[in-house]
């Protein structure tokens, strides 16, 4: 028990340790929260009018996020489904970092469902009434929080076995491994459910809105992983094999294309039929009386995504530039297709035909980006622990002081990595 | 402490030497933490604009949802509900819990032929349930309706001419239908809305989350948010309330029309059907035979908005045999060349100066007053 | 295929000058110095309701319906009928203009004369069209006659305005006879100028007509005279369609 104080203590002092690359990418997201918690105060003071949001429109950017987060932490299962069911061994470390991802999305989610609340401070209420299973945000709360402490128990003891200079026990671990394969996909399911069940918003209405999220999701979640490993191969020595990036990459290429396929279906029903529950997929992809704010939003998304997926299926994108362009590309425009691009939509027109636009204000921004800020925080603190432990210089039989050697983000030379 | 600095380059000696802890560099990282605080502290700044009346409180933190509220614990919330509205509103209300009334289910019926869109209903029921002003909140919404759909698409919310109603539409108003299969209150996650016995859907404005799924789910848009500290000028405040319907809401909570049940479920009618001044509104017990709904539902032709949905609203609406008079040009033209022609009032539109007709004393028809049964 | 790019050794990072740390405590002041002056003020465009007449919205019936039995005011002062009709005689039992009683408008569709209704040997007395009279409080079963279904309706409930409570049983409710709605002699509803509409949070430019898209079919309900307004090009008359 001591020693896992101890490896709590270590790893609290470890994240403020680093090179002053580091410090400044740490206190510009500091920053950020710091802005972001300011706009929440005054979202708590004055209500959520300080949002765009209305009657008409009442869900918006918040939603949005926690919609297209969602489908980011499912997607870190993604890698462990090619290292645990194909075994492939050779990307077994870099599980975790997918795993510590789901985590800070998750988190990250769930701080948009709380700012997006109108009372945050009748939250018990849920543990006392809950209706369960009726409600599909019952379910979303069981299965968002069930997951997080899934891939913290996964993580957390394979990087303390690491630390600990141990073997970790098969029977620890990976049923939790097969159990999250597909708890990441209820997780994002249950999230379509949300809004594929309301017979009052027909733009929801459909059954295609589960299929197309974990579509998307798998392609912005392992896109958003090749970026945080080009990045930790960047600024730290590790070493990230270039079949890591290769199987991402061709992941991300058939889920990107599936996910475009789902959604040229959706438009097909819709437009063909033509009957009046067209009016808010018209509103999004060619205006409505006049109305047009968002056609420009779901076209570039489409374009970037389309674009994306040329590149993809294209040679060129094995180098690396190219593919970190494309993931760019299709990370925000499936940000757009899926959060502004689905939910804001079937708020437009109302169910009494009233359209009124939506535009996030200024202080929704702010806590936007606050909470954008704080999981970046919070990813980066994880992966710095992480690095160190996993390359054997931070283990509980040497000093603290080793940590902070500069060669600590080289693999230890007489080790592969402990991890097994 | 000792290695909480920069890092300062590789070291270049062993790695196991302690770095020297020098004062300059625990002023600096003492410095950086009380700035680090100085700027939460900021950042948390705008709190102390909250007002004193929306500080979290500690009874209102423990106190149980409402089917579960004792008779004792009830009037002890009715009791602090009442001193919070005296308090901001200087009126002390009559407050009280409401049951339902036995062997009563409401049934609400709208003659789409009378409702002329005068909006009379919309204010009255703003003046009799407390909603705020400002931002607005009105649970009654008017659609102005082109002839021949019932498409609410085609509809016009906001339609501002000197009088009404305009030819050529019907006017269709919408509220809270209190469905029987209520989509709000399958999604709320916290059991913060619920129907009652005699089919009123109801909300416990303190148990309310706010996290507006039903909102989302109601294919009627019959449910409103308060999005702002609601603004309810004193002078207009009603002090009849109750603890399910119209007392005073807070931010942060959802609210709709409930069928005024602080004064239905004592006998007296909602706002809006006392107000209405065609008498288009109709009310009542559609168990109780006689009731006037009850009538409707037997012999008028009454449908549903949204039935396909599935939602089995109470909410009903009829067309009378009388459509409203036309002032269409084109048919009155037709009409007015169709009487000349034939020699007849055809249609019997304003302005028929149509030759005389003397009246037949026909036989006394079986429904001639003073001679039925 | 390409081989897998080869790991390239990290630069470590050059040394950082000493001051760069200060940075830190100055960044974070400054932080605290802007987010306590930022302004606290919330920016909500509240679009608060529009005003009007209170006095419209006093629940009660539209006009006062004549009592029984029935009075005029005559240069300030209550006059029965009889008071004037037992001396001097009608001028024209037709519709035509009055001497008196000017302030009527009869407008009553084919019902224009006035002895239809009025009796003339009894003028504080109603007449039906065998011959029976009724008094003035019994004007429904007057208007029973001719709108037979409307009466049918009224009688249960389901046409006109009930006050008091919804309760069938119950003394508070009332129905409203037919000439507390309508006048009489001018009986068409009347228009009223409706209340203000609705003014909602960030609800935007709401004051552009709603069009129904074009679509290129043309609506067979449109066809004819049945148009909206904003359709008519063409000048449809009884004759034919003109350009």
């Amino acid at each position: 028990m001591r020693t896992y104080l101890t490896f709590l203590l270590r790893c609290f002092r470890l994240s403020f340790v680093g090179d002053y690359r580091y410090y400044a990418w740490m206190f510009f997201l500091t920053v950020l929260v710091l802005f972001g918690i300011n706009a929440y105060c005054k979202q708590l003071v004055y209500g959520l009018a300080t949002t765009g949001m209305t009657d008409q429109v009442s869900w918006g950017f918040y939603i949005a996020n926690f919609t297209f987060l969602v489908g980011m932490a499912a997607a870190a299962v993604m890698l462990v489904i090619p290292v645990y069911i194909y075994r492939n061994r050779e990307l077994h470390d870099l599980v975790i970092f997918g795993e510590l991802f789901a985590v800070a999305a998750i988190i990250m989610a769930m701080l948009f469902v709380t700012v997006d609340l109108g009372r945050p401070d009748r939250f018990h209420h849920l543990l006392l009434r809950f209706n369960f299973p009726v409600s599909m945000l019952t379910w979303d709360v069981l299965v968002l929080n069930g997951y997080l402490l899934l891939n913290l128990h996964i993580c957390g003891y394979l990087v303390y076995c690491a630390y600990r200079k141990r073997e970790p026990s098969k029977y620890v671990y990976i049923p939790f491994v097969f159990v999250a394969i597909v708890w990441a996909i209820s997780i994002h399911t249950v999230t379509a459910f949300l809004y594929s069940g309301l017979g009052g918003r027909p733009f929801w209405n459909s059954a295609v809105v589960a299929p197309r999220f974990l579509a998307s999701a798998f392609a912005a979640g392992p896109a958003f992983l090749i970026l945080t490993l080009s990045a930790l191969k960047h600024f730290t020595t590790y070493e990230v094999p270039a079949k890591a990036f290769l199987t991402l990459r061709n992941t991300v290429a058939i889920a990107l294309s599936i996910s475009m396929f789902l959604l040229g279906s959706e438009a097909f029903t819709e437009f063909y039929t033509n009957s009046s529950h067209v009016a808010s997929a018209t509103y999004l992809f060619l205006g409505l009386h006049g109305r047009t704010a968002l056609v420009p939003w779901i076209w570039s998304a489409i374009a970037l995504n389309s674009l994306a997926m040329v590149l993809l299926y294209l040679p060129l994108s094995r180098k690396l530039p190219v593919l970190q362009a494309a993931c760019v590309m299709l990370i925000v425009g499936i940000w757009i297709e899926k959060g502004m691009g689905m939910i804001v939509p079937a708020f437009i027109p109302t169910p009494l035909g009233e359209i009124v636009e939506y535009l996030p204000t200024r202080n929704e921004i702010l806590v936007t980006v606050g909470i954008w800020a704080a999981g970046l925080l919070i990813y980066t603190i994880l992966v710095r622990i992480t690095v160190p432990v996993l390359s054997g210089r931070l283990t509980y039989d040497q000093p603290f002081v080793a940590a902070r050697d500069p060669a600590l983000f080289a693999p230890h030379p007489s080790s592969e990595g402990v991890v097994r | 402490m000792k290695d909480l600095q920069i890092w300062n380059g590789p070291s270049t000696s062993a790695s196991h030497v302690e770095p020297e802890l020098t004062r300059r560099s625990f002023l600096r990282t003492g410095a950086a933490a009380i700035g680090g605080m100085a700027a939460l502290a900021a950042a948390l700044a705008p709190l102390r604009e909250l007002a004193s009346d929306e500080m979290p409180n500690l009874d209102q933190f423990l106190q149980k949802h409402y089917k579960e509220m004792s008779p004792a614990e009830m009037e002890h919330a009715l009791e602090r509900i009442r001193n919070k509205v005296e308090e901001r509103y200087a009126v002390r209300p009559h407050l009280r819990d409401v049951k339902p009334m036995e062997g009563v289910e409401f049934a609400y019926a709208l003659n789409l032929s009378r409702c002329i869109g005068c909006r009379k209903c919309v204010h009255a029921c703003v003046a009799e349930n407390n909603q705020s002003r400002s931002p607005e909140i009105q649970y009654i919404r008017v659609l102005e309706m082109p002839r021949g759909t019932l498409d609410v698409e085609k509809g016009n919310h906001h339609y501002d001419q000197p009088t009404v109603p305009n030819a050529d539409h019907f006017y269709l108003p919408v509220q809270c239908h209190q469905c029987a299969s209520p989509p709000c209150v399958k999604v709320c996650p916290v059991e913060a809305t619920w129907q009652e016995s005699d089919g009123v859907t109801v909300i416990d404005y303190d148990w309310c989350i706010g996290c507006r799924y039903c909102e989302a789910a109601c294919p009627y848009w019959a449910r409103r948010f308060n999005f702002a500290k609601p603004n309810l000028p004193k002078d207009q405040l009603n002090p009849n309330m109750s603890y399910l319907s119209n007392r005073p809401r807070e931010k942060g909570v959802m609210e709709k029309c409930h069928f005024c049940l602080h004064r239905t479920r004592e006998g007296r009618m909602p706002a809006c059907v006392e107000i209405c001044p065609t008498g288009a509104r109709k009310f009542g017990n559609v168990l109780d035979p006689k009731s006037e709904v009850a009538e409707i539902l037997r012999t008028k032709r009454v449908f549903v908005l949204k039935e396909e949905v599935g939602t089995l609203p109470r909410f009903f609406y009829y067309f009378d045999e009388r459509y409203p008079n036309t002032l269409d040009p084109e048919a009155l033209a037709i009409a007015a060349r169709l009487r000349e022609e034939e020699g007849d009032s055809y249609g019997c539109l304003p302005g028929a100066a149509g030759p005389r007709r003397d009246f037949i004393a026909a036989a006394k028809p079986a429904w001639w007053i003073g001679e039925n049964a | 295929m390409n081989q897998p790019t080869t790991f390239q050794p990290a630069t470590t990072p050059t040394r950082a000058p000493g001051w760069l740390g200060w940075l830190l405590p100055i960044g974070f002041v400054c932080l605290a110095a802007v987010l306590f002056n930022s302004s606290t003020s919330s920016d909500i465009p509240l679009a608060p309701s529009r005003t009007f007449d209170k006095s419209t919205l006093i629940v009660g019936p539209r006009r006062v319906a004549m009592q029984d039995p029935p009075t005029v005011q005559i240069e300030g002062r209550p006059q029965s009928c009889n008071g004037c009709h037992q001396i001097f005689t009608s001028s024209h039992p037709g519709g035509a203009a009055l001497n008196f009683h000017q302030d009527l408008v009869l407008h009553h569709g084919l019902n224009n004369r006035c002895v239809n209704c009025h009796d003339t040997a009894d003028r504080q007395k109603l007449t039906l069209r065998d011959g029976a009279t009724v008094t003035f409080a019994e004007t429904p079963q007057l208007c029973a006659q001719c709108h037979g279904t409307v009466y049918r309706d009224w009688q249960r409930g389901t046409h006109g305005k009930t006050l008091g409570s919804w309760v069938t049983e119950s003394q508070a409710q009332r129905r409203l006879s037919c000439n507390e709605c309508h006048d009489p002699h001018s009986p068409k509803y009347p228009s009223f100028v409706p209340l203000p509409g609705p003014n909602t949070l960030r609800m935007g430019d709401q004051s552009a007509p709603v069009h129904p898209e074009h679509s290129g079919k043309q609506n067979p309900l449109q066809r004819g005279f049945n148009k909206p307004a904003s359709d008519r090009n063409n000048k449809i008359t009884p004759d034919g369609v003109h350009p």
